[in-house]
This record gives structure tokens, C-alpha cells and sequence, in this order.
């Protein structure tokens, strides 16, 4: 319905085809369901690291985050901003997005959505990578091949 | 010289609340972040409201700040379906 093959939730026990389950620590044992770490502090391993603010911790990230990992930006944050918070915030993700791409870390772009309301379409994602200078047939194609490599890589039953 | 229609397109949307007001709302945030002229040149309007999905129209060469605004709106509001004619889209939406 929104233009979107596959999407990341948190687990809630239900396992569904096309959802990649957001965990906050790995599961102990074997799992029927593909899954990514995510967390939102640096200094933890994790497959993807949720940032708010890309002007901060941008040293921190060349320095503690390993090649490979996803480093994800939410339209959540953007909706509560004015204009020029948006503005800064599309330099933020322009800038993140070559740095990602330099230093071989994949760039997500999330809606952050918690609950259906919140939810954006594949066009509105593509429209605000546009905004951003970003090629969006070039970032899902760099963005399947990442997850794809990095689901296969999670032992799954 | 040539008249050049202008093309279009149809984008269903699905809110809470009134649908004018979220129609004006995405108007007044297109305008924020584009500017006032993008956003007339938009031409964004209402074509019609069913419950809770509404349909809007904007011109093509806008669509993409159209969509972005819409994408960063607060209230939330959701894309559903775009389409070059509302016929098509109401066929979908059905």
C-alpha cells in the first residue's frame, strides 16, 4: 500500500513475512524470524545506531563505529521542527549520507514511526532524498544489497 | 507558441481530523520549508474527502516538495496512492 517491500518493526511475538524485527540485544537462542540490533548509543555494537543529532557525534562515529554498520536517521525527529531545523536537518542527512558512503556505513532513512499514522510511503521517503541530493534508485539498490548481506549473516532456524 | 497543459497529479492521503485542516496544514508547511512562490506554484488543493482518506492535487514539477512536506507534517498525515488521473485513483482506492 505505501510503496514498501519491506519494513522494520519491534518484536511483539507475531512473526510475519517482509518485517525485519528491531531487537535491542540478541536473541539467546535460534530464531524463526530475521532480525538487526539496533540501538541508539555509540559506544554499543549494534547492526544499526539510531542518531539525533549528526553534527555532535560526528567525530564519535569515524572513531567507535564499525564499517558495515547501518547508521539511521528518523523523520520522526524532523516533524517536530521548524523550518530551519528542517533545513538543517536535510544538510545533516546530506552530509551523513557522504560520510556513509566514504566510509563504507550504509545511510538509513527511517520514518521512526510508531504507530500506522506515523507511517511514510516509498514516494515521500524518495521526495526527501531528492531534497537532499541523493539519488534514491541508487541509495534502495546500496540499501537492499546491505540488508539483504546483513539478515543472511543472522543464524535463523 | 505552444499552450502546454499542465500535468497533474492526484495524491491520496489519509488524516485525522478535518480534511481541510490538513489540507491547510500541509499547504502552510510546503510554504514554510519551500517558500511561498513553490508552494503557488504547487497549486495545492482539495478534490474530495471520504471518511478519513482525502484526495489533493498538486502540479507535477511540485510533486516532490509536496511530498516531502507532507512526509514531515505534524499531526501525522500518510501517503496512500498517487496517480496522473483521479479516475485511476479511485479505482485503486476502491
Amino acid at each position: 500500500m505505501l510503496s514498501i517491500s519491506k519494513v522494520g518493526t519491534p518484536f511483539n511475538g507475531k512473526i510475519h513475512e517482509c518485517v525485519v524485527y528491531r531487537l535491542k540485544k540478541a536473541p539467546p537462542s535460534l530464531v524463526k524470524y530475521q532480525y538487526l540490533i539496533v540501538s541508539d548509543n555509540v559506544d554499543e555494537p549494534a547492526d544499526i545506531l539510531t542518531i539525533s543529532d549528526f553534527r555532535r557525534i560526528k567525530e564519535k562515529l569515524k572513531m567507535k563505529v564499525k564499517k558495515g554498520t547501518g547508521i539511521e536517521v528518523t523523520i520522526a525527529l524532523a516533524r517536530k521542527m521548524d523550518a530551519s531545523g528542517v533545513a538543517r536537518w536535510f544538510d545533516d542527512i546530506r552530509e551523513l549520507y557522504l560520510f556513509c558512503q566514504s566510509s563504507r556505513r550504509q545511510f538509513i532513512l527511517s520514518s521512526g514511526a510508531t504507530s500506522m499514522h506515523e507511517m511514510v510511503s516509498g514516494p515521500c521517503l524518495d521526495a526527501i532524498l531528492k531534497n537532499c541530493d541523493i539519488d534514491p534508485h541508487r541509495h534502495w539498490r546500496e540499501m537492499n544489497s546491505w540488508l539483504e548481506g546483513r539478515v543472511s549473516r543472522k543464524v535463523s532456524v | 507558441m505552444l499552450n502546454r497543459r499542465v500535468k497533474r497529479r492526484y495524491v491520496s492521503v489519509v488524516y485525522t481530523g478535518s480534511a481541510n485542516k490538513a489540507v491547510n496544514a500541509i499547504i502552510r508547511r510546503c510554504s514554510d520549508l519551500f517558500g511561498s512562490i513553490a508552494t503557488e506554484k504547487a497549486g495545492i488543493r482539495l478534490v474530495r474527502s471520504d471518511s478519513n482518506v482525502a484526495i489533493i492535487k498538486c502540479r507535477q514539477e511540485q510533486l516532490d516538495n509536496v511530498l516531502a512536506a507532507i512526509a514531515l507534517l505534524d499531526p501525522p498525515v500518510v501517503t496512500r496512492d498517487m496517480s496522473g488521473s483521479i479516475k485511476q485513483l479511485r479505482r485503486r482506492l476502491a
